[in-house]
């Protein structure tokens, strides 16, 4: 490989390592921003909250370009609150409820029983398959014995 | 010189496993019996381990061609029984006589009657826990107590009392000898508990059986036939041909490979690779008011039969409704944000029976001969139709539901039910094997399991496929007298 070579793919390499850190940063900002906006009734620990959307963006369960547009229309989205079952509606709501979904699963909210006064705290993400979570269901009741 | 055995059985999921458990019982003390299983003993320990159930990729084992179009298949020692969901239900009469009933598809060469006994016994050794009340006629109750109805179960089985009931499922609702108690972890395919049955936790025992040698990493390629019968089985293992003779050849191996190692053994028909399918899946999200879910202690907590038996099969197909109480399978949005509504939701999947067409179908790949290639072109108009009414369906749902509104009606990829490809009827012009599933033309080869079915039931093919193959080992000791 020759220098100008080296040179040029060390450039390609860094930008990309740029890029996808930007990408990532901008991933957590609208997870954050989403969270807040549909939970702001929940006392939320802001250090876990942090780290939640750190390891979400990391598993780009929701796709970087969506929450990127959500970043980037943020100053009109924070104060957006679409109801109905319209298409737009639905749709908005779904990407919303995923992280939504995802943040109460991974806190202790359920365990504390719903409570709405208790500080919500993450614990990790609520990933049963890599986990192995297997009796964690939150909501299960367990069979009647007669 | 090959070696000998009496039987040769190619697979060991539920269709192999069931003949062999049957065949066992009857057979002589000096029976030779020879298992190949082209995957390997992946331990309930390396599943957990590696989080997946096989150590083949699906690629290693069959091409394709249409992936939106996905085929579940997890090859090794208990097959499909790793990865399965532990539905187990039956399938209703109807089914059975589809043209004679309702003029469409076809009638199966048998009757629900004929297999009722076996069904009996399936249910039995899988420990299968159901409802008391039965939308089936049932000659024996089920063998664990049903599981816990979700609230949203209760509110439809209060308004349609009989036909919304607790799931027939082999996901344990009472410790047995060998599983635990299922806890609704949404992981079924993991089962991180053992609660459901595998081959592995309940069958393993008759391959310990003296009789029986079971080859791991064996490939079944040809079966060789020789004046209209059955004489051997090639098969390639750790880099080797080898070859084996045989009495009887058993194949077992699934809707993607039996059909494939019968082309392999030009075995013509022209039926034969054609009607591969399952049922068309519809996963509708709903948002209730003031009724939560996810509360049952299964990952499917209701099963619907209001739309399935009934004079609409003549115009569109019938459909049975799960209700999954798992919140976290799906990879949808199974929360609500809104305050103190979290789980005031509801995901309801609606299966639907298919009529299968000629065009989805297996054949040899052009490239890699040694591999099926799977080609789907689409469902049925039949299931169309049904899929159709799914917001009339709704409507009627709404009579028990406070549904406030649709989230999300998302067409499903897969059943994981892979059906048809040989199947089975009467005239040989119109069908590959017979209702014994014993090939038209070759009186010593079987070919078990759901590449047999002539159509898809909405319900689960399993308890079939197992009350199948103990029927085929029962008829061939009634045969021999």
């Amino acid at each position: 490989m020759n220098r100008r070579r080296f040179l040029l793919s060390a450039c390609v390499g860094a930008g990309a390592l740029l890029g996808g850190r930007f990408a990532l940063v901008e991933a957590r900002a609208a997870i954050l921003m989403i969270v807040r906006k549909r939970l702001g009734y929940l006392q939320l620990d802001e250090a876990g909250l942090q780290q939640f959307a750190a390891d979400l963006a990391a598993r780009q369960a929701t796709s970087p370009l969506k929450l990127k547009a959500l970043q980037t229309a943020a100053p009109l989205y924070r104060h957006l609150h679409v109801t109905g079952y319209s298409a737009l509606a639905t749709t908005l709501n779904h990407g919303e409820e995923r992280i939504v979904s995802a943040y109460l699963l991974a806190s202790d909210f359920f365990h504390n029983g719903a409570d709405e006064r208790k500080l919500v705290r993450y614990i990790r993400l609520y990933e049963p398959h890599i986990n192995l979570d297997a009796c964690s269901a939150p909501f299960s009741r367990p069979v009647v014995i007669s | 010189m090959a070696a000998r055995y009496d039987v040769v059985i190619v697979g060991t999921g539920f269709a192999g496993a069931f003949f062999l458990l049957r065949y066992l019982e009857r057979a002589p003390r000096n029976a030779r019996v020879l298992v190949l299983e082209r995957g390997r003993q992946d331990s309930k320990a390396w599943q957990l381990e590696h989080r997946r159930t096989s150590s083949l990729e699906p690629t290693e084992v069959f091409v394709n061609l249409t992936p939106d179009k996905q085929w579940l298949t997890s090859p090794g020692f208990g097959g499909n029984s790793k990865c399965w969901w532990a539905g187990a239900t039956r399938m209703m009469p109807g089914d059975f006589e589809l043209r004679s009933r309702y003029g469409v598809g076809q009638d199966w060469p048998l009757s629900y009657d004929d297999l009722e006994a076996h069904y009996t016994v399936v249910e039995d050794v899988m420990a299968v826990s159901g409802p008391p009340t039965s939308p089936m006629p049932r000659s024996k109750p089920y063998p664990l107590p049903p599981h816990r109805l979700s609230s949203v179960d209760e509110r439809l089985a209060a308004r349609f009392p009989d036909l919304w009931l607790a799931p027939a499922t082999a996901r344990a609702s009472r410790p047995t000898p060998t599983r635990r108690v299922c806890c609704a972890s949404g992981i079924c395919e993991l089962c991180p508990v053992d609660a459901k049955f595998t081959v592995q936790n309940g069958l393993a025992s008759i391959y310990a059986d003296p009789r029986v040698t079971l080859q791991l990493e064996a490939t079944a390629e040809v079966v060789d036939t020789a004046g209209g019968r059955a004489t051997g089985v090639q098969y390639r293992r750790q880099g080797r041909n080898e070859r084996v003779d045989a009495e009887l050849v058993v194949l077992a191996a699934s809707a993607l490979f039996n059909p494939h190692i019968l082309l392999r053994s030009n075995l013509s028909h022209p039926l034969l690779g054609k009607r591969l399918h399952e049922q068309l899946s519809v996963d509708v999200c709903l948002d209730l008011r003031g009724l939560r879910g996810y509360d049952g202690s299964s990952v499917i907590s209701g099963l619907g039969y209001l739309f399935y038996e009934g004079e609409h099969r003549r115009e569109r197909a019938a459909c049975l409704i799960e209700n999954w109480n798992s919140p976290f399978s799906l990879g949808h949005a199974p929360l609500r944000a809104e305050r103190g509504r979290w789980t005031e939701r509801a995901y309801l999947r609606f299966m639907f029976d298919e009529l299968p067409r000629d065009d989805n179908q297996v054949r040899i790949h052009g490239e890699r001969p040694a591999l099926p290639e799977a080609e789907f072109h689409g469902y049925s108009e039949y299931a169309e139709r049904g899929r159709a009414r799914i917001p009339q369906m709704l409507e009627t749902l709404g009579e028990a539901l406070p549904i406030e509104g649709v989230v999300s009606t998302t067409l499903g990829r897969t059943t994981a039910h892979i059906q048809g490809t040989v199947v089975m009827g009467d005239d040989k012009a119109t069908s590959v094997v017979d209702r014994h599933l014993v090939h038209h033309d070759i009186r010593n080869l079987l070919v078990l399991g759901a590449s047999a079915f002539p159509t898809a039931s909405p319900a689960y093919p399993t308890l079939t496929v197992s009350a199948l193959s103990l029927r085929a080992a029962d008829h061939l000791f009634v045969a021999a007298g």
